[in-house]
């Protein structure tokens, strides 16, 4: 028969040992005996049992709904499509990408000189996913140097109505911060110009990256829609240039760039999620 | 090394009869961890996108709950400890800070805020008070706890996933046991349940202040 050895110090200091099951059996035995013994070890060890089974209570009290298992499974599909094309072999030292630009309204001196600066001639309609293209504009290097700026935001998120007002009578366009459904979070805004003119700086978070949306008035600038290699027209174009990927849309006398270093399929995806949800002086576009 | 890569598809199978029948748990966890369910939803997504690309890497037979947990719970913590950083470059001394650190600063984030919640409060009133508990004991305690009590995780096991000592997780799980405790106690003050902070309350006090156990030489000295 065990005796009740063990002071009540001890045995607080052995009561977790013994509910983790980590005690050797002498060990435990002695606690197990001075619990019988001692009300008051016995009330702190049935708190921890109690706490104890609560908790495990715990690990099957949530489960994805099917909205999630939607979304989760619509997430890996495309990591699985774009892993894929990364597995094919590629015959050629450069992507073989297109893009065909049109004039929004009307073919403009600007948009043909868009066109004419820097379209890859090279056209595979089979292994062009994208549209990017390496537009040698000017503006494509001021909306990339934005980007990079690491200058305060001033007036922070992630509540896009209050960004979207701040901008009020400190440019004269609406400001309405995109909505990305959830894959980037609005961390501010601030005044910023594109080629002298007024311009407001939206920052996101879009999983850890930065993603910057800078809202302007082109001025009479006529920037290109584009068309995919299989003559789908897209409302917007991509532009690379040192390692960042600049999307721009342009509607109703508002153009919209959307520049980051992630992957041109997530931009992509980003821009089109936006344009979704309809931007002031877009049209929301029919999918 | 140069073995023939699996093809995408066949990984994808894999992954969808390995990792995701623990998507329910990694959900529930990362509900625990954050305070909202909306950064629970992207917490998991970022974690099975995580482990969806080093799957090739993942070794078939060995344990995938433990190793989803592993990046579960250090997404959550390189993201929470981002948070706090950037918190403190936009607070600290503005003017002395690099303009860089400063741009990357934003005031709060969901993983901040002061403790006592809305989403503690929501789970209090919808009966859950050992979730509305835990949401208050502060993050490293909170995943020792997590792991150990409600995923059942070894001790080994976590200081793995943790990359700390084992000592290390044991006293960070009592510790948060403990605040849990405290925390049970006076929502059964509150509720009626104990007429005033009495015996209970104070015997988790005095156990609180009974002298430091540290557990790493409990054990040394007993091996």
């Amino acid at each position: 028969m065990t005796t009740a050895t063990l002071e009540c110090s001890s045995f607080v200091e052995l009561v977790d040992l013994y509910v983790d099951g980590a005690l050797d059996p002498s060990d435990a035995a002695e606690i197990e005996a001075h619990a019988s013994v001692c009300p008051h070890c016995d009330g702190a060890l049935a708190r921890r049992l109690d706490t104890r089974g609560q908790l495990q209570a715990l690990a099957g009290a949530s489960a994805c709904d099917a909205a999630l298992l939607a979304r989760l499974g619509g997430a890996l599909d495309k990591q699985t499509r774009r892993r894929a094309v990364e597995d094919v072999p590629r015959y050629a030292a450069a992507a073989a990408v297109a893009l065909l630009f049109v004039g929004v309204g009307g073919v403009g001196g600007a948009a043909m000189r868009w066109a004419a600066a820097g379209v890859s001639s090279v056209a595979n309609a089979e292994t062009a996913a994208m549209m990017t293209a390496s537009i040698q504009d000017p503006l494509v290097d001021e909306l990339v140097r934005w980007h990079l700026r690491q200058i305060p935001v001033e007036v922070t998120g992630p509540d896009s109505e209050t960004v979207g007002e701040w901008f009020e009578g400190k440019v004269d366009f609406p400001v309405a911060p995109p909505d990305f459904d959830r894959s980037a979070h609005l961390l501010g805004g601030r005044l910023g110009h594109v080629e002298d003119a007024d311009a407001a700086m939206l920052v996101y978070d879009a999983g850890g990256a930065k993603l910057s949306v800078i809202v302007f008035d082109p001025a009479g600038r006529q920037l290109p829609t584009a068309h995919t290699p299989d003559g789908r027209e897209v409302p917007f174009f991509v532009a690379r240039r040192s390692g960042y990927s600049i999307a721009v849309h342009q509607r109703g006398g508002i153009a919209y760039a959307f520049a980051s270093e992630l992957p041109d399929d997530r931009l992509e995806a980003l821009v089109e999620s936006a344009l979704r949800h309809g931007l002031p002086g877009a049209a929301v576009p029919a999918h | 090394m140069f073995g023939r890569k699996p093809r995408q598809s066949d990984l994808r199978r894999r992954f969808d009869s390995e990792a995701m029948v623990h998507a329910d748990a990694l959900f529930g966890a990362a509900l625990r961890l954050t305070k909202s369910r909306r950064d629970a939803e992207d917490l998991l997504q970022d974690t099975l996108l995580k482990a969806f690309q080093h799957f090739d890497r993942y070794e078939p037979g060995t344990n995938c709950k433990a190793w989803l947990f592993r990046i579960l719970t250090n997404t959550f913590i390189n993201r929470y400890r981002k948070s706090q950083r950037e918190r403190v470059f936009l607070l600290d001394d503005p003017d002395t800070k690099p303009l860089a650190e400063r741009a990357v600063a934003r005031e709060l984030t969901d993983f901040d805020g002061p403790v006592g919640t809305d989403e503690e409060s929501i789970a209090r009133l919808f009966g859950d008070e050992i979730g509305a508990a835990l949401q208050r004991v502060p993050v490293d305690f909170r995943v020792a706890v997590l792991l150990t009590d409600v995923y059942d995780f070894s001790y080994k096991e976590v200081a793995e996933m943790l990359e700390v000592p084992i000592g290390t997780v044991m006293s960070r799980l009592y510790r948060g046991r403990r605040l849990l405790r405290a925390q049970l106690a006076e929502y059964a003050v509150e509720r009626g349940a104990v007429r005033e902070i009495g015996a209970d309350y104070n015997d988790q006090i005095a156990e609180d202040r009974a002298k430091t156990i540290d557990l790493a030489a409990y054990r040394a000295a007993r091996a």
